[in-house]
């Protein structure tokens, strides 16, 4: 049983702590594991002792979606690959994303979070993100691909002339 | 940056794309396309309602005939060619007559064994389509 009013203290890779109520880390399979399973002391669950490199503003941001979905539904229902879309994302989490496109590092935001939501074992917000980003892809060049992913070509010409032809054989 | 990210969730991102963003994916980097060449693997595959192979005196002939029956295609692999030319029709109406032998073959020809590039082709295809039918005309399976 989950008791809402209960807080947990997160201790970033940064060393900064963050205390949340758990009705927010419920919904992270990590800290509900750490809590439950790892019996830390006083519900304070340090993020870097456990491999988890996330710092405050990544946090922060993970924090800021946990406290708009408290409520969600657990556990994260699964789809069928029928009834995976990258379109269906809520009006919400797009303006939260869109936020983050007003910085400079707009990309290495996205991958934080994206990190961080795997790491911390959130469903939802990784299932957000790994969609901004298949959007954010879908329909571009390889040029804008490698500068969306930020990824260097490490194949020499002739392997690149080989794949191209390649897939020309299965072009739809 | 991506590098960072672990290969369950680069998968997760790819379940998002078609097929024609994966191909371009797939000349990122070698690692998208190891990751890309799983996803294929694992992908829904589109249905098409039959796949023809055809030997014919230019080589061998494919035709694939999709659900969408606008989207029908033709591929040819040529015996004497190193390369193979695809695409070489698409369309409504495709007359498979066209791509059959002109001549009657009555005998067995050096290309008649399948060659491993067909295979090697058939393999792709089969990553991307599930057939409804397949059907063999002069080729030979031994």
């Amino acid at each position: 049983r989950i008791y809402p009013l209960m807080r947990v203290t997160l201790t970033t890779s940064d060393g900064a702590s963050v205390t949340v109520s758990r009705q927010l880390t419920k919904h992270s399979g990590f800290i509900e594991k750490a809590i439950t399973d790892m019996a830390v002391d006083d519900n304070a669950v340090p993020l870097s002792a456990v491999a988890v490199d996330v710092d405050d503003a990544t946090l922060k941001l993970v924090i800021e979606w946990l406290t708009e979905h408290r409520d969600d539904a657990l556990p994260y229902p699964e789809k069928t690959d029928e009834e995976r879309r990258a379109d269906d994302i809520p009006a919400w989490d797009q303006a939260f994303v869109q936020k983050w496109d007003t910085k400079e590092d707009q990309q290495q935001t996205l991958y934080a979070v994206i990190t961080a939501a795997d790491k911390l074992d959130i469903k939802g917000l990784l299932d957000m993100t790994c969609k901004t980003l298949a959007n954010k892809i879908n329909g571009k060049t390889v040029e804008e691909m490698r500068e969306i992913l930020q990824l260097e070509c490490d194949f020499t010409e002739e392997e690149l002339a080989e794949i191209r032809k390649e897939n020309a054989w299965c072009e739809n | 940056m991506l590098l960072r990210i672990p290969d369950d969730c680069v998968l997760d991102i790819l379940s998002y794309l078609e097929f024609s963003d994966l191909d371009e994916l797939s000349c990122v980097s070698r690692r998208m396309r190891d990751l890309v060449e799983y996803q294929l693997s694992r992908t829904e595959k589109k249905q098409a309602r039959q796949l023809r192979i055809v030997e014919n005196e230019i080589g061998h002939a494919f035709l694939l005939f999709h659900a969408a029956r606008d989207l029908n295609f033709v591929y040819i692999i040529e015996n004497l060619e190193s390369s193979f030319t695809k695409y070489i029709e698409t369309g409504a109406l495709i007359l498979f007559q066209k791509f059959l032998p002109h001549h009657k073959m009555t005998q067995t020809t050096l290309y008649q064994q399948i060659p491993l590039r067909l295979i090697e082709r058939l393999e792709q295809l089969l990553y991307r389509y599930s057939f409804a039918g397949l059907y063999l005309k002069n080729v030979r399976i031994t």
